[in-house]
């Protein structure tokens, strides 16, 4: 009789368990759902960088160059330029992001030049302090120009032969 | 049939959170029920090398009359290998992450979107070298939206106490016996430590207490001292007239109150013993000086 009570009890308890449970449940209901798909397909970019020798595009570069204490390197026209293959006027931000050897620079300049020569934007430090996106500069460029990039840089005493210091520079711009 | 009421009020008990949970369930003022199910679909162009960020791709308002969680999961990732960077956030949330083709975040949630708050999702996408033109990555999600439980009352956890001037005072120096009426009074010294960087006055007050919880006066003084730094007192007590056990008080009240006590006893000699004594005393020196004649 005691387990025949004992038994009904348990049955009790757990189905105050289940109860709870679905009380549990019902709370835990979804009012709205949503089914989000997200298809991403790729695609050519329309502004790009530009190499001068050949026509080719690309999305990133190296540019190397040789560093030398206290004194200045200018290259006036990096080998590859700013192309804007929109039918639309572009507004373009550039930045550096990163260098990994910030001592080296007494100045760190990049210029864009428009088609006529003329300086559209210029990114410069002479520490390297401040960086990341927030240091943009930018410049709108008309569809279908390919704009130049020119680099100049002056070693600090710090320059260290045989090493290589790395500015990575960043591009920006809306479809 | 203690048993039996017990099973009875369990029972009761059930049947009630059933009903109560079909109430809220069917009663939409209550807790709404599923109201829709939407798809959103979005198709963008990724490049090579080039992050693409789509600001604000979906808003969802909260336009309830009370706060909703919104959760976001992934269902389906096509062709996830091609994927360097895929990234849904907003409001400073992130909601899915993947990096180098595995997921490292699947889903998050939102919690308490205020009514008429909104909830901006922006997406950024990177696809690997590998990707060719007109190569597509599909990232299936779904995004739910419950109401809001209610948040437990916050646990306040009372700030520690700190105390202003902290200070620590001692009974440094105590007879242990008093004998009256040789010592009207007597000299204890207190020792007070200020463990405060600033300087500062400490007023000292000092009582006895005899075994019945009798308070005698004793007195008060005011001290300078400076931060991180110690000082010694010596106090004058008065001997009650009455022997026995006494608790020695001495108690800082300004800035800080700290208490420090030490017993002491006094015995008290009593005149008939210091006449007979005095009297025994000539006596014996009259006895003396007659025995020399």
């Amino acid at each position: 009789m005691s387990l025949r009570r004992g038994f009904l009890s348990g049955a009790l308890s757990l189905a105050a368990i289940r109860a709870i449970a679905m009380i549990g449940i019902v709370f835990a209901s979804a009012m709205l759902y949503y089914d989000w798909t997200v298809t991403m397909t790729g695609a050519k970019p329309l502004v790009v960088f530009y190499k001068w020798a050949d026509g080719t595009n690309a999305t990133t570069i190296d540019l190397t160059y040789n560093i030398y204490a206290n004194l200045w390197l200018i290259d006036d026209n990096a080998t590859y330029g700013v192309k804007n293959g929109a039918t639309v006027s572009k507004t373009i931000y550039m930045w550096a992001d990163s260098c990994n050897a910030t001592t080296w620079f007494a100045n760190y300049t990049v210029q864009i030049l428009d088609t006529s020569g003329a300086v559209q934007a210029t990114w410069t430090t002479t520490d390297f302090s401040s960086v990341g996106e927030s240091t943009a500069v930018s410049w709108s460029q008309p569809a279908g120009t390919i704009y130049t990039i020119k680099v100049l840089f002056k070693g600090s005493s710090s320059v260290v032969v045989g090493s290589a210091a790395r500015v990575n520079m960043k591009l920006k711009t809306a479809e | 049939m203690r048993r039996s009421r017990l099973n009875h009020a369990i029972a009761i008990i059930v049947l009630s959170m059933f009903l109560c949970s079909l109430f809220i369930f069917v009663n939409p003022f209550l807790f709404p029920k599923v109201l829709a199910q939407y798809t959103w679909t979005d198709t963008f162009n990724v490049y090579q090398n080039i992050t693409v960020l789509e600001p604000s791709i979906r808003v969802i308002k909260n336009t309830y009359g009370f706060p909703i969680d919104v959760k976001v999961y992934i269902v389906d990732v096509n062709n996830i290998a091609k994927i360097s960077l895929y990234e849904t956030f907003g409001n400073n949330t992130e909601f899915i992450y993947i990096k180098d083709g595995v997921t490292l975040r699947t889903e998050n949630t939102y919690n308490r979107l205020e009514p008429n708050q909104i909830l901006a999702f922006n997406l950024l996408a990177k696809p690997t070298d590998t990707l060719g033109i007109g190569e597509t990555i599909t990232v299936q999600k779904k995004v739910e939206i419950y109401k809001s439980l209610v948040a437990p009352p916050p646990i306040v956890i009372p700030p520690p106490i700190v105390m202003k001037f902290p200070l620590d005072l001692k009974i440094t120096a105590l007879p242990a016996i008093v004998c009256q009426p040789f010592q009207p009074s007597f000299k204890s010294t207190v020792t007070i430590i200020n463990k405060a960087t600033v300087g500062t006055d400490v007023l000292v007050r000092w009582w006895i207490v005899d075994a019945e919880g009798k308070t005698y006066d004793g007195g008060q003084k005011t001290i300078f001292i400076s931060g991180l730094d110690k000082k010694e007192i010596e106090i004058s007590v008065p001997t009650p007239s009455t022997e026995g056990k006494y608790t020695l008080h001495v108690q800082s009240v300004k800035p800080t109150v700290v208490i420090a006590e030490n017993t002491f006893q006094v015995v008290v000699i009593p005149i008939w013993m210091l006449f007979a004594v005095g009297v025994t005393v000539i006596l014996t020196l009259y006895i003396i000086k007659k025995r020399r004649k």
